[in-house]
């Protein structure tokens, strides 16, 4: 089990130069064809942030410099799991003429997905850190935690768009769920209302039971209030994680050869 | 060293359209205890041996359907045996369908790149050859277009000088050089003899049994997923001639 995992680390890495260009690729092609460039990845969550910022600060009578942040951070965050399971699901179709060239480790097609919508989240982050920054009248050091946080995100994202782009090929219909799924946990996760609007409520399981609430927790604590998470967020955040890494693993271990014949 | 060898291997298709299982049907079929209508099967290669070594060049004839294409994805891996055990020893550079392991919208130097790092090659490595490569395919300002664009012809000269460029141990071809014009064919030919000299394994899969007979020295028959005949590619081709003949005399 070890040593295979092993040997299938290594056969991604001889492909490094492969999957990295066609990163590359998407991102340049994203930008290359655009007044704005860079820009676009920013523009939506920054409308989003400041239309419902203006709006939430009246309605809940927030304060709008300390709601904005939360807000850019949830959607940034909202934006990778969205494209990682959307355009998850199609990854395999998508490089089918790749597939259909040689045999390849199908893992970096989802990790194609993950990276290059993980570099606009990591944008939208950076503006969300920076906002938050001059709001809480400078850097906290709690942003050290960001490290474990996000590669906890990357490793949750990127199992999520593995398992879906298996499910996508033998279950068409796959996408249309994930869309379903995707709408009602953008309502029962704090992306654009505050937590304790749940907590305040009596809804606190769902804080508590939804792994993307949890996550979303871990990144936004040091940003947003400048201090760590806890080990317990941390341990509440591997339940959820390490089970689906593990379920990735196990679909492609089973299905990885047989998958061309299932296209 | 390049090795290729093939024990008793088996290839069975089962046929699926791509979207006919729908997760409402698998419920359904779950809950109701139905078993799962049978899939049609279709049995691509049956019992192929095969040895080759480095210097062998082997072609591989037979009518439409007969498992040339299947033998050769086997061959690289892209399909894995149904039963039976394939050993390909050596660096695998593949010539199949026209579009494949390219990437439609990137331009001609951007495919290169990805065929090259497809082959492990690294940026070093490949700066070094870009430029013979684009060379060789005398596309000129085409290869800052999107190849999408190309013609059948135009995306041959890039896949060949590609796949050709970073001296495969282990060439499969699979008919599409029939796409180059005349002159393409010849520069071609000749690329494809210094290949064969520098001792590598080539399998080439053709309905020109003239290109066989010049190209290869040995010929694999093949009918119906199993090897009819195999060997010096005069005798081969002669007998394939025969049969063909008789089949249309037949018909008449």
């Amino acid at each position: 089990m070890i040593s295979g995992l092993k040997s299938y680390m290594s056969e991604m890495w001889e492909y490094r130069y492969f999957w990295t260009q066609l990163v590359r690729s998407d991102l340049q092609k994203r930008y290359r064809r655009s007044i704005l460039g860079l820009g676009w990845s920013l523009l939506q969550p920054l409308a989003m942030t400041a239309v419902l910022s203006l709006v939430y600060s009246r309605v809940l009578k927030m304060d709008f410099g300390s709601f904005a942040p939360m807000l850019l951070t949830g959607l940034a965050f909202w934006g990778l799991i969205q494209s990682s399971s959307v355009q998850g699901c199609g990854c395999f179709i998508a490089a089918e003429p790749f597939i259909r060239q040689q045999p390849l480790p199908t893992v970096i097609f989802s990790l194609r997905i993950v990276l290059t919508s993980g570099f606009h989240f990591l944008i939208a982050l950076t503006l969300a850190v920076l906002m938050a920054g001059t709001n809480l009248g400078g850097v906290s050091p709690a942003l050290i935690t960001l490290i474990p946080s996000l590669l906890l995100l990357f490793v949750f994202a990127w199992s999520l768009a593995t398992i879906l782009a298996y499910c996508h090929v033998y279950f068409p219909d796959t996408q249309h769920l994930a869309e379903v799924a995707l709408q009602v946990f953008m309502y029962l996760t704090p992306i654009v209302y505050p937590p304790s609007l749940l907590e305040q409520n009596g809804l606190w399981f769902l804080l508590e039971f939804n792994p993307l609430a949890l996550i979303l927790q871990l990144i936004r604590d040091p940003i947003l209030a400048g201090h760590c998470p806890t080990l317990w967020a941390y341990a509440k955040v591997g339940i959820f994680v390490i089970p689906l890494g593990a379920l990735a693993i196990m679909t492609v271990a089973k299905l990885e050869r047989r998958l061309i014949f299932a296209m | 060293m390049a090795r290729v060898s093939l024990r008793d291997v088996h290839l069975t298709f089962t046929l699926r359209k791509r979207g006919s299982t729908s997760i409402k049907d698998s419920v359904l079929r779950a809950l109701s205890g139905r078993p799962a209508p049978k899939a049609p099967t279709v049995e691509a290669i049956r019992g192929l041996d095969l040895e080759m070594r480095d210097g062998d060049r082997l072609g591989i004839i037979g009518h439409n359907g007969a498992g040339k294409s299947s033998l050769l994805r086997l061959l690289a891996g892209v399909y894995r045996p149904t039963s039976g055990k394939r050993i390909v020893e050596g660096r695998i550079s593949s010539l199949f369908e026209l579009h494949l392991g390219f990437d439609e919208d990137a331009n001609g130097w951007e495919n290169i790149r990805y065929r090259g790092y497809l082959l492990k090659e690294t940026p070093a490595s490949l700066d070094n050859k870009i430029a013979e490569i684009a060379e060789f395919t005398e596309l000129g300002d085409a290869l800052d277009r999107p190849i999408r664009y190309y013609s059948a012809g135009m995306l041959v000269r890039l896949a060949f000088a590609i796949s050709t460029a970073i001296e495969p141990e282990v060439l499969l071809v699979d008919e599409v050089l029939a796409a180059g014009d005349m002159a393409f064919m010849e520069k071609a030919q000749q690329r494809m003899n210094q290949l064969m000299d520098r001792a590598s394994v080539m399998v080439l899969v053709s309905h020109s049994l003239k290109t066989v007979e010049q190209v290869c020295n040995r010929v694999l028959w093949m009918d119906h997923g199993q090897a009819k005949l195999i060997g010096e590619p005069s005798t081969v081709v002669e007998s394939y001639r025969n049969f063909m003949k008789a089949k249309a005399m037949k018909a008449a």
